[in-house]
């Protein structure tokens, strides 16, 4: 097993508080060239009975990787990828809303591939909104490792 | 846009989801993410960083991935009906990959006052090779 400070499983980190604004969801919305009218335009959202537009999923990243994730000491191998995320959306992001989030690493597991081993860490972020209400869960596995190809590991 | 909701009713275990294909991947678009994620690891940016660790050249943000199979299945879903999504990245995407999002509802079933589908989801490129893999649960209203 990698060495590392084991002490940092399971503690929690609040990465702060976040405002969601309408530009920043049309502009997301751009860059990922979304098909669906309803997270940029006021009159699609609107017909579908929506006061506003709404975020899509992948929005979530935009407010977690900013504020940066909890640091965890370890150094494996040449690279660091993402390996997986798992979305628990429990409503979409709407423009206003206050997010509040907090990080944990959840999990350090290792595995050998082909290329030999790989080290996995599992952060999971805890998004609430101003009333306290959870707005979703995320959990996203990064490994680091020296990757040639990656292939499916499960 | 008066579409249509899609209704519990109206899919069944089996179903295939009306495929998504993305436009190609540019290197400028990787830069844009970078710039509108806080993602700028040089991995995804700088030639020279991806081949010293062994890629031709700088491959897509795994968050792209999660965010084009997020597009397919919100371009799909009513709005805000998407309850879990959750991928593994299977292999890296290269500026140049068109990705075709597919996918194929597996379960379908209520629970409480919940009507529930569960689905197989997977993003490949245009050689087939699937980079991008899970499986994603949504509520749908009823016509009930």
């Amino acid at each position: 097993m990698v060495e590392f400070d084991k002490s940092i499983i399971g503690k929690e980190y609040e990465l702060g508080t976040y405002e969601v604004t309408k530009e920043e969801i049309i502009n997301f919305s751009k860059v990922h060239k979304e098909v669906n009218p309803a997270f940029y335009d006021d009159n699609a959202a609107a017909q579908l009975g929506y006061d506003d537009i709404i975020a899509p999923p992948g929005f979530f990243n935009q407010i977690l990787l900013p504020e940066g994730y909890p640091e965890i000491r370890i150094e494996h191998g040449r690279i660091e990828l993402f390996a997986g995320q798992e979305l628990e959306q429990k409503r979409p992001l709407r423009p206003g809303d206050v997010i509040t989030v907090k990080s944990k690493i959840a999990d350090v597991f290792e595995k050998t591939g082909r290329s030999g081993k790989l080290v996995f860490v599992v952060r999971e972020a805890t998004y609430s909104d101003s009333d306290g209400e959870v707005v979703a869960i995320i959990r996203s596995t990064m490994l680091q490792g020296d990757v040639d190809e990656l292939e499916s590991k499960e | 846009m008066a579409e249509q909701e899609l209704c519990f009713e109206d899919v069944n275990e089996g179903d295939s989801i009306p495929e998504l294909v993305k436009e190609p991947v540019t290197r400028v678009q990787l830069v844009k993410y970078a710039g509108a994620s806080g993602d700028f690891n040089p991995l995804h940016t700088v030639e020279d960083f991806a081949k010293k660790a062994g890629f031709d050249q700088p491959i897509a943000h795994g968050m792209l991935s999660m965010a084009f199979v997020g597009q397919f299945l919100t371009d799909w879903l009513p709005k805000g009906s998407l309850k879990k999504l959750g991928v593994r990245f299977t292999a890296v995407t290269f500026p140049g990959d068109t990705v075709t999002c597919k996918g194929q509802i597996t379960k379908k079933y209520q629970e409480g006052s919940d009507n529930l589908v569960e689905m197989d989801i997977w993003g490949e490129t245009q050689q087939g090779q699937k980079t991008v893999q899970g499986h994603a649960v949504a509520a749908l209203p009823s016509r009930g």
